[in-house]
């Protein structure tokens, strides 16, 4: 096809974006709408995903000892938790550790935390037990919360809060990719409504190009070309939002660091992102195009 | 140039739009095919440039046999010819130029090839002075001249008009007629359905007459007599 044959291809497109008016605004809006659902929930689950994977290398299962026993009973504790299979180690984080670092907190976020306890440590001595297998976690937090450890009030098992963020990765999931699934059939529907209003409004050009020789190729171009605009268009707006609302969202999030949050990688890039939701907004354009082509073009 | 040997055209219902046709046309012909409305003349014309295909028979165009056509070699097919409507199909969005640049522009043809061979067709037709106005400024003599110029783009073999001076007056009819003579003596072969007695009767040229479906005169300088349809 020479340069000035597709020239025109396009021109032809554009036009009938134009020609359109408010169909292709509306075609517009759902691309944008579902595609910053399905790329918000994605983006979602994905830093979800990535800080829950991030958190069974650090530490896995966290002993508190009663307050009331003695160093002697915390390193028997210790010692004792460090010999249950599948323990990789148990390192006691002692309360007086523990206050110190609530006291850098304290200058850290200007509060005056320990400044109120007047003199008194409620703290408990706490031993931070890391398992081989993160799969023996549970089997190894049972042990602990057993007769064998009277010394040890509680245990804070980290999946409790990995079963969570998994939990809710799903629900985000589900719930995003079941919003997202009913906003494509939506956008399928109103780019199919549009290209049928367009081959409606061309019959008459259609039919003088298949009379003088166009190929079928030619003649779907252009709307296959249409189709293409409102799903990459779509998604590049999409792309936009959701990094900007990625953008106050981890700036919001900034201000609150925690050691949970400390070592999660960071996200992929903006272009990847941009890339990813304009190559899915072009496939659904396309694809659209092409049943909408094949279901309408013929009756011309 | 044009092979129909015992093609038949059967609708759905049963209903037959052509039985038995046998009709062989000469490289460089003019002929007008002649009949009352659903004589078939239309669907005679639909089967040359492969709008239908035949039920029965064989019909060859171009050393072409449409029926045996893959729908991929059709464009192809059409390039070779150039089509006439009564009603133009002019696209009103475009100017004169821009219309008979279309027929171009769609079969892939370079910006350098348009802009020569536009006015030359233009020119056949005697309207380039109005190249750019637009199809609602013309009278329908001049939009069906342009129609004529958008058809001959491709330097076709073969021209087949559909009624063309169904909607013009005597005078322009013959306006029409002029060009589509012109355009015969240059090469081309020229096949035209038409009511038009005085277009027929003028210039005394190859008529084949139909009725219900069937030709029933072939002529070579035939007149326009319409015959009565005979029973189906």
């Amino acid at each position: 096809m020479s340069f000035s044959a597709f020239a025109f291809l396009v021109d032809d497109a554009a036009k009938s974006i134009r020609r359109n008016g408010l169909m292709s605004i509306a075609a517009l809006t759902t691309v944008t709408v579902a595609m910053a659902v399905l790329g918000g929930s994605l983006f979602t689950i994905y830093r979800l995903k990535q800080f829950a994977d991030s958190q069974p290398r650090r530490f896995e299962i966290l002993a508190f000892v009663d307050p009331k026993a003695d160093a002697a009973s915390v390193e028997s504790v210790r010692d004792r938790a460090a010999h249950i299979p599948g323990v990789a180690s148990a390192v006691v984080y002692t309360k007086d550790q523990a206050l110190r670092d609530l006291q850098a907190e304290d200058r850290r976020q200007h509060t005056e935390i320990v400044a109120s306890l007047e003199g008194i440590n409620p703290l408990p001595d706490r031993i931070d037990v890391r398992v081989s297998d993160p799969a023996v976690t549970v089997r190894v937090a049972n042990e602990l919360r057993s007769p064998r450890f009277p010394e040890i009030e509680q245990v804070r098992d980290e999946n409790d809060a990995l079963s969570k963020l998994i939990a809710l990765s799903n629900v985000i999931r589900n719930v995003g990719g079941a919003v997202a699934l009913l906003l494509f059939i939506a956008t399928a529907f109103v780019i199919q409504n549009t290209i049928r209003l367009t081959i409606y409004a061309r019959r008459r050009e259609i039919r003088v190009m298949q009379l003088v020789g166009a190929t079928s190729a030619f003649i779907r171009l252009p709307f296959l070309l249409e189709g293409t605009f409102y799903g990459a268009a779509g998604a590049t707006a999409a792309a936009c939002l959701v990094l900007f609302v990625v953008a106050q969202v981890s700036s919001y999030a900034g201000q609150f660091q925690t050691p949970l949050t400390q070592g999660v990688p960071p996200a992929v890039s903006s272009a990847v992102i941009v890339v990813m939701m304009v190559a899915t907004g072009s496939a659904v354009g396309v694809g659209t195009s092409v049943i909408s082509l094949r279901r309408f073009l013929r009756r011309v | 140039m044009i092979d129909l040997h015992d093609v038949s055209v059967e609708y759905d219902q049963g209903h037959r739009a052509l039985r038995g046709v046998t009709l062989h046309v000469e490289d460089g012909e003019f002929v007008f095919i002649i009949g009352a409305t659903g004589a078939g003349k239309t669907m005679l014309l639909k089967l040359l440039y492969r709008e239908e295909t035949p039920t029965s028979g064989r019909v060859v165009v171009n050393g072409c046999d449409v029926a045996a056509m893959r729908p991929g070699d059709v464009p192809r097919f059409r390039r070779r010819m150039g089509v006439v409507f009564q009603d133009f199909g002019l696209l009103p969005g475009l100017t004169v130029f821009e219309n008979v640049a279309f027929a171009l522009r769609v079969t892939g043809a370079r910006r350098r090839a348009i802009r020569a061979r536009v006015p030359e067709c233009l020119e056949t037709v005697g309207l380039m002075a109005r190249c750019d106005a637009f199809p609602g400024q013309l009278s329908g003599g001049e939009q069906q001249r342009v129609a004529i110029a958008r058809a001959l783009a491709n330097h076709p073999a073969l021209l087949v008009a559909d009624e063309p001076t169904g909607n013009l007056d005597p005078t322009t009819s013959l306006g029409i007629a002029e060009v589509l003579y012109r355009i015969n003596e240059a090469g081309t072969t020229v096949v035209v359905s038409t009511h038009d007695h005085a277009m027929v009767d003028n210039q005394l040229r190859r008529v084949v007459e139909l009725a219900a479906g069937a030709v029933i005169r072939d002529e070579a300088q035939g007149s326009y007599q319409q015959s009565p349809r005979p029973e189906e």
